[in-house]
């Protein structure tokens, strides 16, 4: 299918979500927004809440017509207005791809999953059949086809999910954060396969924090203060998360994994490693999508035994970040939410302090539900790390989160480690690895290979 | 023919069979070939021990429950005082070998159910369905993904709050996992409609790619399944029921080759269901 020249148009477009209260106005999350988006690859990049997630529903209808709320001016995608067609009919041109897309899935397997949108658009079976194979050879999960997308790993679902968009074949792929779970091989797959898509004449529309990823796009565009501007300069370079890590002093052993096999029954992922980490460490762990980096982590955590071997650790509190932060939050308002672990672990000290530390401040007073999944983040790691853990384990932490959320996390985690903390990340995030970690560990094909970083021992 | 129409097929003889009969021999075939089924082919890491917990509590309640307030038959074991609310009166062997049967029936019965949620996703049990409940139950399919997702959520939040240093420590307790796992329950299921109506569902009459792997064992069982059936019915035409009564005195069941065959071709049925892809 291919785009005519002006795909998606926005004309004096404003949009408030609904208010929940009583009296309470919309506060507008886009304000008057002018834009003419063609065939090619654009690149929407912003603060955590700054209305790119609202922006990329504009596209297909989602806002106004699931989210309700107040919604003015006109926008026309692929010549069909937004706001008179329903979004099950704009399904038929746009694509799209959550930022949380293991949530949107409906089907057992990968390549169900994947036939699920040309189903509904009723297409004859030999063309889904055909559709599905090209979408999941496009972006490289062929091998997958077959398999349980609940084996699957945070990873490989985002691949399911850009392949499910693009099986119905769409003249518009709407994306949101596609690679904040992508390991390095996933990432340049999806750029190049986005690329090809923008070259056939597709338009192509990513939200995204890290635009060196997103280096040959069209266009890069900015939400801010409601409104959607041009960047002139996409790739400016970025102050440097912190200071490069400092020389490490041995200390005391705060966990140790003696010839463990770490893994789910029947299904080892790490064969017999002999691994620890010590007081005052940052340790990270990178691997491809599936090598077992949350397995891994959540096994030093405790949650998950050993397949053999075993786990020490040292006595203290151990803060765990989950990749889906959602499950932490249930209080009415961030700041009671770190209350509560205060409470549980009975320390001293106020909440203020740990939501400074993570530039919650001004967001402190608002009900974690209603973040942005980058803030939702931030506000979940404000809700683990509060009460000093002795060892701090964190699964993709940086997810969602845009440059100055990053550097916030980076500088906690830091102040952490120097207050004698143990820290291990599990992240595919480059950067933060190389700024922040004294030591790499690597997961690959079931072996764990040990890296020393600038000023690690 | 698929592995879920296949058990599909299954359930239903398996049902019917079940149902048809008071016979314990046939109820205790059908049990450990239901069972065997349930051990050899579930699919990932579905636990059977809650379900033998429960048809273990169930059978007992049924022999109790018929054992102590049948009071019938001849083989007197002790009579209960008559201020004994419901249960006084005569306690009999054969009350409590009725109960038996009646809970051998129920347990075999639930067994032979419970192989479409631990032999099959449910998922794949929705894709089943014949083409023209396939929008129904593509609805009824992702309402049914809840369920385990919501399961691992309770996991997940029980193990999150723990380590920021929730602790059990009564019914209140619970709260602090329960709000969260309600509330991400009603997360998940408003995104899940986000994205079922992003990607085009009710939009018109829709299609299927074709079900999911086809094969041959799957055809032979499903066949096998139909024959037990068939054998069931051709047992009733003959007057064989080989239903079983412990009164006036219990007597050893013994089953005619024609009232056992269906569930012997059942439990055959159940061997050659294919095992589940990973």
């Amino acid at each position: 299918m291919t785009a005519p020249a002006s795909t998606i148009s926005l004309e004096g477009v404003g949009y408030g979500y609904p208010a929940w209260a009583k009296n309470e106005r919309p506060v507008p999350v886009l304000w008057d927004v002018e834009l003419e988006l063609g065939p090619g690859l654009v690149v929407v990049t912003g603060d955590s809440g700054s209305g790119k997630s609202t922006l990329l529903r504009v596209c297909n209808g989602l806002v106004p017509h699931f989210h309700g709320g107040r919604f003015w001016g006109r926008a026309t995608v692929c010549g069909m207005d937004v706001v008179s067609t329903p979004t099950r009919v704009l399904a038929r041109h746009v694509g799209f791809v959550f930022q949380e897309p293991e949530i949107g899935f409906v089907r057992g397997t990968v390549e169900r999953e994947v036939s699920f949108g040309p189903e509904n658009l009723g297409l004859p079976s030999a063309r889904i059949r055909r559709l599905v194979a090209d979408a999941l050879e496009q972006v490289g999960v062929t091998a997958l086809a077959g398999r349980r997308i609940r084996t699957l790993s945070g990873g490989e679902r985002q691949r399911v999910a850009l392949a499910a968009a693009l099986a119905a074949d769409p003249a518009v792929l709407v994306m949101d954060e596609p690679t904040s779970q992508l390991d390095d091989d996933g990432t340049r797959a999806l750029t190049a396969t986005l690329g090809r898509l923008a070259a056939d004449g597709r338009t192509v529309v990513v939200a995204e924090h890290r635009l060196g990823r997103f280096s040959g796009a069209d266009r890069t565009l900015c939400t801010a203060d409601a409104g959607v501007a041009e960047l002139e300069h996409p790739l400016a370079p970025e102050r440097p998360l912190l200071p490069p890590p400092r020389a490490l002093a041995p200390e005391a052993g705060a966990w140790a994994l003696h010839g463990a096999t770490v893994g789910l029954p029947g299904r080892p992922l790490v064969s017999e490693v002999d691994v620890a980490g010590c007081a005052g460490e940052v340790v990270v762990i990178t691997g491809a999508n599936g090598s077992g980096k949350t397995t891994l982590l959540r096994t030093i955590a405790g949650l998950v035994p050993p397949l053999s071997g075993r786990l020490e650790r040292r006595p203290g509190r151990v803060a765990y970040l989950p990749q889906e932060p959602g499950v932490l939050l249930h209080r009415p308002t961030v700041r009671a939410e770190v209350e509560q672990t205060l409470r549980w672990t009975g320390t001293p000290g106020r909440a203020d302090e740990v939501l400074g530390l993570l530039g919650l401040t001004a967001i402190a007073d608002r009900d974690p539900r209603d973040l942005s999944v980058g803030q939702r983040q931030r506000a979940a790691l404000a809700a683990v790390l509060a009460g000093g853990p002795k060892l701090a384990l964190l699964d993709e932490p940086t997810r969602g989160m845009d440059g100055a959320a990053r550097r916030s996390l980076a500088g906690a985690l830091r102040a952490l480690a120097d207050a004698g903390a143990a820290v291990v990340l599990a992240t595919h995030d480059e950067e933060l690895a190389d700024e922040l970690a004294e030591r790499v560990l690597h997961l690959d094909g079931g072996a764990l290979r040990s890296r020393a970083l600038a000023g690690g021992s | 023919m698929t592995r879920p129409a296949a058990v599909g097929a299954w359930t239903l003889a398996g049902l019917a069979v079940t149902l048809s009969t008071s016979d314990p021999v046939t109820h205790v075939v059908v049990l450990a070939g239901a069972w065997w089924l349930l051990a050899r082919r579930r699919t990932g890491d579905r636990r059977l021990v809650p379900l033998a917990i429960g048809l273990g509590v169930m059978f007992t309640t049924t022999v109790l429950i018929n054992g102590l307030l049948s009071h019938t038959g001849a083989t007197v074991l002790v009579t209960l005082p008559g201020w004994v609310p419901l249960a006084g009166g005569v306690v009999s062997a054969e009350a409590f070998a009725e109960g038996a049967a009646i809970g051998l029936a129920l347990v075999a019965a639930i067994s032979v159910a419970a192989a479409l949620s631990v032999v099959l996703e449910p998922a794949d049990l929705v894709d089943a369905l014949p083409r023209p409940l396939s929008r129904t139950g593509a609805a009824l399919g992702s309402a049914l993904n809840l369920v385990p997702a919501t399961a691992a959520s309770f996991v997940a939040v029980r193990d999150a709050q723990r380590l920021r240093g929730w602790r059990p420590s009564g019914p209140r307790a619970l709260v602090d996992v329960a709000v969260p796992v309600v509330l991400g329950a009603i997360d998940r299921s408003v995104q899940l409609a986000e994205s079922m109506e992003a990607r085009g569902f009710g939009s018109g009459k829709r299609t299927s790619a074709g079900g999911g792997a086809r094969s041959s064992r799957a055809v032979v069982a499903a066949a096998c399944a139909l024959a037990a059936l068939c054998m069931l019915a051709l047992s009733r035409l003959h007057g064989e029921s080989g239903d079983w009564y412990p009164y006036p005195r219990p007597s050893v069941p013994v089953a005619s080759p024609l009232v056992l065959a269906p569930a012997v071709l059942l439990a055959l049925a159940g061997f050659l269901v294919p095992r589940p892809d990973t």
